[in-house]
């Protein structure tokens, strides 16, 4: 053995379960260098013997060709003398398993053309077979009981490969080489349709005869459970009268379908699609990505709004049923307010009363996941859910002490997820829907372990939201006292601005958090604030007026309740006997911009009853045309906190509900907010001359409010940030917690 | 007494005596003896239990203070299967309170008494200071003797059936609207629930609570957690009227964390439940039948199964009545 002088890259971040290890020996290979390349707990080590310019050379290929899928968080280079024999040609060496896991396992990731070639290519032994999948494509974190990701530790384990299938699997050279979910018609995964039939359950087909039974049902008009990646679709037609039906039996009267559309063409004959949108649309997360509709196009899918949820195919299944149909709605298979079912029994004890057949199969989803959603705002894509094809993702929050103690942030309720923190790490969790529902606890408290055993957590510090009926609080206490954790509560809309403030480390900011609701610290439902943030000090320097919430909670579902509350707050006699009762005997009072917005399109009849979360600010976004005209508010300053007084926008809004447009008037509604969200910022900064504006909570998921808000600080010369990694809404919550405190000790 | 209002002289001597002497000719025959300092037992008593009560307003639509005390002291030994027999009577009064108030409530919980036949076998009276309390407190303890000594939550076997005795969340509601000045078609619950006592016997009933403070979600949520179970109501079969829903509703407060005060919760073996639905239905009540008694489980909660089929968790409320709001 001699000494000899080497280079040596390390490189982090999502280099596993990609195929990543055969592309670089290919390209080693190809430019004729020597060398091996390996795994190891923090990524991938290459090792090659060659002069600094072949090493650049090589590092720009590499950078430029990547597997898709693959995600460099961190490259860096060395020289280094290894005792060696002469390295000749290049190897993969096989794993070492010593040490932490700094790694991740890949999202799950869209089949990808080879193997969608494969699959429609009569006399390939994978024709027609729906799990074709490749070293760089098909599930990873759905299937992944444990780190690192080796087939034994996923849900593959239970199908056993046959003799073709492990010569690709064990060979090298091959693009199936090391794929985990390698697997065919003999030995992989398969589907089968299950009927029931005067309440007898029929199943009396499986493979390829199944999935044609499903696409007949469909045709037919009927509705489908399809199990896919993440969980169990329902899916039928966009037809009239499919829609119907399926809409009665989920008990969804309005809330939109997302659809799946055969290719990006048949997109565009419906939806504008931006650049933006084209590349998330085909991204191989294939997220839903909400688009301003054409005209007033599949009006039952998405009734009386300006956008739809579109997707494109991700998974065999999918090409396969779009072979036959053009668009397909695809709604998450689940009873309302549940989470969406991923298991065979549950599917056929929940799903077979909504659906007209069940088309499953025998590969088990272990970490269950919806759709992830996102919609472009100011340019830049947001995400309204966030999950399948996302996570895991590890998050760097840079900070300057790297001593931090591991955290776990238990989020909030409503839209619950979170998160946890090791050295700069953030690890986030999947979108886990709303905690007052039983599976979805469960679902909370498995996936908390399943977190920590897969990238080895242990936290020891809690950190929970503020409301003292909160589910995640209570659970968050309990795990503390169990393992000894110190333990803190972030108040929900102050962990809202530093959600943001993570993703761009910043130290300082005014921030604006407009949202839903979320528990304050003098007991009142807040949601329409204004903070001066500096490091761990928080100071709430304004808020919307203070206004009845008639029937507390209710109130959230009957946009009305807060249009009483609002015209009865701003002098409006309602000659209303109800009305007064409920606003005198309001149980609280909330500063919420989100009741704000129901009230304004209660006013204007847009929506009176919000059959699902945020549909009245919907449709009140979707009337509304841009305009330039505001409505009168003012400014209170007489005491700290300030208060945004708008009972004059509500009176004008009221009177001139009959004498102009709908559209106009929604439109200046948006703008007055915008407007009065530039002037607060304004008077802010010339008390602490403070640039940073960030922007986030639920309400700025609205593209015109966020747009106009953003065009107009940004004139007035400030930095304007919002939510890019996370959602603005609750589920970005866990991240801000994180933050709230590690700033605290970051020096 | 020609006196209109109680004041602090009440306490001292003479004044003191009179006040006593006062109630105690109001109470008539449930006075067992006051000749001398503590009262004789003629009956085997083998259980107690002890409460004070404080509620405002001190007079609502169905009762009073005087008569919540009473039913409420000997609910308590009942849920346990005892039989009341004698109650002490402890009554704290805030200056400045009217007699003619007072008068009234001491006449409620004499006729109250009188109904049951339990004897008040001690008592006392004390004034204090105005502000020093909310206008009157009083304190009873009932004695009895234990007839059931099967009764207890440990006996709750899973598959048991949760019955409720009738309508939820009366009581509370009927406080609530009382102290809004709301104008209602309904009354509190309160009153006796010792006719159970004859209608469970010989049936397979595992346990009996009356779901007062914190209503019926907290007594469930109670017995599942010292049970290790689940348990499971459902929406659709729960008995709320209509009044106690519209109360609710403008209030923003959910019913089944209401109080009752004349209303229990039965868990019973399922073979029994039929029977005990039918004794229910002949001594006068309108049970219904709300929900089971799940399997053993790591985290027992209480869960309500929703018209569409969801399971949604009713929590322990910390802040009690205020509304969840996310
Ligand atoms: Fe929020
Ligand atoms: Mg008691
Ligand atoms: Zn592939
Ligand atoms: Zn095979």
């Amino acid at each position: 053995m001699q000494e000899i002088e080497v280079f040596e890259i390390m490189i982090n971040g999502i280099v596993q379960g990609v195929g990543f290890r055969p592309f670089v020996a290919t390209l080693a290979e190809d430019l004729g260098l020597h060398g091996y390349v390996e795994n190891c707990e923090s990524g991938v080590r290459i090792v090659l013997d060659c002069d600094e310019t072949k090493l650049r050379e090589f590092i720009e290929i590499l950078n430029e060709r990547k597997p898709m899928p693959a995600k460099i968080r961190e490259l860096s280079f060395s020289k280094k003398a290894v005792k060696t024999n002469k390295i000749r040609g290049f190897r993969i060496i096989n794993s070492k398993k010593t040490g932490k896991i700094n790694t991740s396992i890949p999202p799950d990731i869209a089949m990808c053309d080879k193997c969608i070639g494969e699959m429609f290519s009569k006399g390939n032994r994978r024709y027609l077979y729906p799990f074709t999948n490749c070293a760089r494509c098909g599930p990873r974190f759905s299937i992944a009981y444990v780190l690192p990701y080796d087939r034994d530790k996923t849900s593959m384990d239970d199908f056993s490969m046959c003799h073709d299938c492990n010569t690709e699997y064990t060979n090298l050279r091959d693009w199936r080489y090391h794929a985990q979910t390698n697997c065919c018609e003999d030995c992989g995964p398969k589907y089968w349709i299950v009927e029931i039939i005067k309440n007898e359950i029929v199943s009396h087909f499986s493979g390829e005869e199944a999935v044609k039974q499903a696409i007949g049902i469909i045709r037919a008009g009927g509705t489908v459970a399809i199990k896919g990646i993440g969980g169990i679709h329902l899916v039928c037609k966009p037809d009239p009268d499919a829609i119907k039906k399926l809409r009665n039996l989920k008990d969804r009267p309005r809330k939109p379908f997302a659809i799946m559309a055969k290719d990006l063409e048949t997109v565009k004959k419906f939806a504008y699609v931006g650049e933006v949108e084209e590349r998330l649309l085909l991204s191989p997360a294939r997220p839903i990505v909400l688009l301003r509709k054409r005209g007033d196009i599949f009006y039952d899918v998405s009734p009386g709004f300006h956008t739809i949820g579109v997707m494109l195919p991700y998974t065999g299944i999918h090409y396969l049923l779009l072979e036959d149909f053009f668009v397909l709605v695809m709604t998450s298979g689940n009873i309302s307010g549940e989470m969406l079912c991923a298991d065979n029994f549950e599917a056929l004890t929940k799903l077979s009363k909504l659906s007209d057949g069940l088309l499953l199969h025998d590969r088990k989803i272990v970490n269950r996941c919806d759709d992830s959603v996102i919609k472009v705002l100011a340019g830049k894509p947001v995400f309204v859910r966030k999950s399948r094809g996302f996570i895991p993702e590890v998050i760097k929050i840079p900070l300057r002490n790297r001593k931090h103690p591991e955290i776990l942030a238990t989020g909030a309720d409503l839209k619950s997820s979170f998160g946890f923190f090791r050295e700069e790490s953030f690890y986030g969790s999947q979108y886990l829907g709303d905690l007052s529902y039983y599976i979805n606890q469960v679902q909370y408290q498995k996936m908390l372990k399943r977190f920590e055993k897969l990238f080895d957590l242990h936290a020891r510090v809690v950190v929970t939201d503020l409301h003292p009926d909160y589910f995640s609080k209570t659970l968050g206490e309990e795990y503390a006292e169990n393992r000894d954790c110190e333990i803190y509560s972030c108040q929900h809309h102050v962990a809202h601005i530093y959600s943001v403030m993570a993703e761009k480390a910043l130290k300082k900011c005014i921030g604006v958090a407009f949202d839903g609701t979320g528990y304050g610290f003098d007991g009142k439902i807040w949601g329409g604030e204004f903070f001066s943030i500096d490091n761990s000090k928080c100071m709430r320097f304004a808020h919307l007026r203070y206004i009845p919430m008639p029937s507390g909670e209710l109130a959230i579902e009957k946009p009305e309740l807060m249009a009483y509350a609002y015209l009865i707050d701003s002098g409006v006699d309602l000659k209303d006997e109800k009305a007064h009762l409920l606003y005198e005997n309001a149980p609280v009072k909330t500063s919420s911009a989100g009741r704000l917005f129901d009230a304004a399109a209660a006013v204007l009849d847009v929506c009176k009853e919000n059959t699902f979360e945020g549909e009245a600010p919907m449709k009140l976004e979707s009337v509304a045309k841009r305009h330039s005209e505001s409505f009168s508010w003012v400014l209170d300053k007489s005491a700290l906190p300030w208060q945004i007084d708008f009972r004059k926008m509500i009176r004008e809004l009221y009177s001139e509900k009959d004498k102009n447009s709908i559209s106009e008037l929604a439109s200046k509604f948006h703008r007055t907010l915008a407007e009065a969200i530039s002037v607060v910022c304004g008077e802010i900064k010339k008390l602490t001359g403070e640039k940073n504006v960030c922007l986030s909570g639920g309400v700025f998921q609205n593209k015109l409010l966020l747009e106009v808000a953003v065009a107009l600080l940004e004139k007035k010369g400030f930095n304007v940030w919002f939510n890019e990694k996370v959602s603005p809404n609750d589920e970005g919550i866990a991240f801000g917690q994180i933050y709230w405190h590690v700033i605290g000790s970051d020096g | 007494m020609k006196e209109r209002i109680i004041t602090l002289h009440h306490n001292s001597g003479k004044k003191q005596f009179k006040l006593l002497k006062h109630i105690e000719k109001l109470l008539g025959s449930t006075l067992v003896s006051t000749e001398n300092d503590s009262g004789f037992l003629e009956e085997v008593v083998d259980t107690v239990t002890t409460d004070s009560f404080t509620i405002s307003p001190v007079f609502f639509p169905g009762g009073d203070i005087g008569k919540l005390s009473v039913c409420g002291s000997i609910n308590d030994l009942v849920m346990t299967g005892a039989k009341p027999k004698y109650i002490t009577l402890s009554v704290v009064l805030e200056e400045g309170f009217e007699f003619s108030r007072l008068d009234k409530i001491i006449d409620s919980i004499r006729k109250e008494l009188d109904e049951n036949g339990v004897k008040i076998i001690a008592g006392d009276t004390k004034v204090m200071e105005h502000g020093a309390l909310d206008k009157i407190v009083i304190n009873t303890t009932c004695l009895g003797e234990v007839l059931y000594e099967k009764l207890c939550v440990k006996r709750i076997e899973t598959n048991d059936l949760i019955i409720i005795t009738g309508p939820i969340g009366l009581h509370g509601a009927a406080i609530m609207a009382e102290r809004k000045g709301f104008q209602i078609d309904f009354q509190s619950d309160c009153r006796v629930l010792t006719k159970l006592l004859a209608v469970i016997k010989g049936l397979r009933v595992h346990a009996m609570r009356d779901p007062t403070r914190g209503g019926l979600a907290q007594i469930l949520n109670e017995f599942s957690h010292s049970t290790k179970r689940n348990f499971a109501i459902y929406e659709d079969k729960l008995p709320i009227p209509g009044g106690v829903k519209t109360v609710s509703e403008i209030l923003g407060i959910d019913p089944l964390y209401l109080a009752c005060e004349g209303t229990a919760v039965i868990i019973c073996h399922p073979e029994d439940a039929q029977d005990l639905l039918e004794r229910l239905k002949n001594a006068g009540f309108d049970p219904s039948t709300i929900g089971f008694v799940g399997g053993i489980i790591e985290r027992p909660l209480l869960i309500l199964k929703t018209r569409n089929g969801a399971k949604r968790v009713l929590p322990m409320l910390v802040e009690e009545l205020t509304p969840r709001i996310c």
